[in-house]
C-alpha cells in the first residue's frame, strides 16, 4: 500500500506555505503553488517518469483559494492521491471537481473568518495594547496561525473529507457572523479610541457622520475609494477655511 | 535615517507584500505587512521602537480590514507600511512639522496608492518565471521548480523591490520634507495637512463598513463601537464578550441540532 511519509507531507506543507503564492499571476494565480506543494507528494507516490509527470500536469488547472484555509484543499488533494495511487478508481475528473469545490467555498469562508474577522480584533486588541500588542500579535498570528495551518492540513489528509466537515458546519457558519460583527463592533471602538478627529463629543458625532456618509457613497453611487478621498480632502480644505 | 536603515526597511518591505510573497502570505502579508508590525519592525531599526508604534496605531486602523478577493486591490498596504511610515517620520523629523500623527498617515496613503504601481510591475515578473516553471514542467525538469518558484521570486523582491521602496523612502522622504517644511511656515497649508489627515482613519474605515457589511444595520456596530470607544470601553472586553457571545450561540445550535436529531 503506497503512503506519503511523514516527511514528505511536511515538505508539502511548507512548500504551499512559502510557495503558495510566490509566482502569483492573474492568467495562473495559485496554479503554479499548488504543482509546487504536490510535487514532492506525487513523486512519493508514483516513482515511474511517465506516471509522475501526467499526474503531476494533472494540477495544472486553474486553482486560486484562501491561502491560509486553503492549506485544507493541499491535505485533501494528497490524500485523494494516495487514494487514488491505490486503485481507489478515483479519476481525475473527480478530483478537479473536489478541488475546484474546496478553493470557492474555503476561498470564501477564510476570507471572511480570517481577514474579515480574526486579524481585525487580534488587531483590535494589540492596538489597544500598544508595543506589546505588536509583539504578541506577531507571535499569536504568526507562530500560532502556521501552527493551526499545519494541524488543519494533517486533520484534513487523514480525514480526508470528514476532517473539513466542521468547517462547513452550522455552527462554524454562525461563529463567522457574529465574529464579523464583532469585528466591526471592535474596530468602531479603536476608532473610538485613535481615530476621532478630536476626543470630543462633536468630534464623535463627526467621525460618526463621515464614516457612514462615506460607507454609504461608496455602496449606493460609484464614486471609488480614491473618490471618496478626494471627497475628504476637499472637505478636509473646506474645514480649514472655515476654522 | 541612515542610508544602511533605509535599505533594511526596503528589503524587508520587499517581502512583505501581497502579490507573491517568498516568505508566505500568513507571515509576508498578513504578519510583516500589517502596519503596525511595520512599525515595530522599522522602530527596531531606526532605534525608536515606542514613536514609530505611536505613528503606527493609526496608520493600522486606517486599514485594519482589508480584504482583497483574487489578489484586487485599490492601495498597497506594504507600500504605506514600509514607504508610507518611515517617509513621514524622517520628514517630520527633518521639517519640524508639528502635527506628526496627520504628517505620516497622508504620506501612508500617498505611498499605498503609488505602491499599486510596485505591485503591478511585480506582477510582470512573475510572469516571467511563470514562464520558466512552465518550461520546467513542461520538460520535466522539476528539479529547477524550486529555484523558480522560491529563490528567484525571493530574490527579485529583495533585490527589485526591495531597491524600489528604499529609492522611494529617500526621494520622497527629501520631498515630503521639503512640503511639510513648507508647511510650517504656512498656516493654512498645515491645518489643511492636518484636516486631510484626521480624516484619513475616517476613510479607512468607511471602507471597512463597505466591503463587510451586509445590510445597512450592520452600519450601527462601528457606529455604536464608536460611541462605546470614546467612553473609553476597552477592546479587549468587547473581544472577551463577542468570544462568550460566539461560544452561546454555537452551542445553542448544537443544542438545536441535538433535538432534530433527537
Amino acid at each position: 500500500m503506497k503512503q506519503v511519509s511523514q516527511a514528505v507531507l511536511r515538505r508539502c506543507f511548507f512548500r504551499w506555505f512559502f510557495g503558495s503564492a510566490a509566482v502569483f499571476t492573474p492568467q495562473r494565480m495559485q496554479t503554479l503553488g499548488l504543482v509546487y506543494a504536490m510535487e514532492p507528494a506525487v513523486r512519493d507516490l508514483y516513482p515511474e517518469e511517465e506516471e509522475y509527470r501526467k499526474r503531476l500536469n494533472s494540477y495544472r488547472t486553474l486553482f486560486n483559494t484562501e491561502v491560509q484555509i486553503g492549506s485544507a484543499v493541499i491535505g485533501m488533494a494528497i490524500g485523494l492521491e494516495e487514494d487514488s495511487a491505490n486503485g481507489s478508481g478515483m479519476d481525475d475528473d473527480l478530483m478537479r471537481t473536489i478541488r475546484s469545490g474546496l478553493m470557492g467555498s474555503l476561498a470564501g469562508l477564510g476570507d471572511a473568518l480570517l481577514v474579515g474577522a480574526l486579524i481585525p480584533l487580534l488587531l483590535c486588541i494589540a492596538l489597544d495594547l500598544g508595543l506589546a500588542g505588536a509583539v504578541s500579535y506577531l507571535l499569536v498570528y504568526g507562530i500560532l496561525g502556521t501552527w493551526l495551518q499545519y494541524r488543519l492540513f494533517l486533520r484534513v489528509y487523514h480525514l480526508r473529507d470528514e476532517g473539513l466537515a466542521f468547517l462547513y458546519s452550522s455552527r462554524t457558519k454562525t461563529a463567522v457572523r457574529i465574529l464579523q460583527r464583532c469585528a466591526l463592533l471592535c474596530i468602531g471602538i479603536a476608532m473610538g479610541h485613535y481615530g476621532l478627529p478630536e476626543h470630543t463629543l462633536p468630534g464623535l458625532s463627526a467621525g460618526i457622520l463621515l464614516v457612514l456618509c462615506g460607507s454609504l457613497i461608496l455602496r449606493r453611487t460609484s464614486v471609488s475609494v480614491r473618490g471618496l478621498l478626494g471627497i475628504y480632502t476637499v472637505l478636509a480644505c473646506i474645514l480649514t477655511f472655515v476654522f | 535615517m541612515n542610508l544602511l536603515q533605509i535599505i533594511i526597511i526596503g528589503m524587508i518591505g520587499g517581502v512583505s507584500g501581497m502579490i507573491a510573497p517568498p516568505v508566505g502570505t500568513s507571515w509576508g502579508n498578513y504578519v510583516l505587512g500589517r502596519p503596525l508590525i511595520a512599525a515595530l519592525v522599522i522602530g527596531m531599526i531606526v532605534g525608536d521602537v515606542p514613536g514609530m508604534i505611536m505613528i503606527g496605531i493609526p496608520v493600522q486602523l486606517t486599514w485594519i480590514l482589508m480584504v482583497t478577493p483574487g489578489g484586487v486591490m485599490r492601495t498597497d498596504l506594504r507600500s504605506a507600511s514600509y514607504a508610507g511610515l518611515p517617509v513621514g517620520y524622517a520628514a517630520v523629523k527633518c521639517s519640524g512639522y508639528a502635527y506628526a500623527v496627520p504628517a505620516v498617515l497622508v504620506s501612508a496613503v500617498i505611498c499605498g496608492f503609488l505602491g499599486t504601481m510596485l505591485s503591478r510591475l511585480e506582477l510582470r515578473i512573475n510572469r516571467r518565471f511563470e514562464r520558466q516553471a512552465v518550461q520546467a514542467l513542461d520538460s520535466g525538469r522539476t528539479e529547477r521548480l524550486p529555484y523558480i518558484i522560491q529563490a528567484g521570486p525571493l530574490l527579485s523582491h529583495i533585490l527589485i523591490s526591495g531597491t524600489i521602496l528604499a529609492a522611494a523612502i529617500v526621494c520622497l522622504s527629501r520631498l515630503y520634507g521639503l512640503f511639510l517644511g513648507l508647511a510650517s511656515s504656512c498656516a493654512v497649508l498645515s491645518e489643511a495637512i492636518r484636516y486631510t489627515g484626521l480624516l484619513v482613519p475616517l476613510w479607512g474605515c468607511a471602507q471597512t463598513i463597505r466591503s463587510t457589511a451586509e445590510g445597512y444595520r450592520w452600519y450601527l456596530l462601528p457606529a455604536a463601537g464608536m460611541v462605546l470607544g470614546y467612553f473609553g470601553f476597552p477592546v479587549p472586553a468587547a473581544v472577551a464578550v463577542s468570544c462568550v457571545l460566539t461560544a452561546v450561540m454555537c452551542l445553542r445550535i448544537k443544542e438545536e441540532n441535538t433535538e432534530e436529531e433527537i
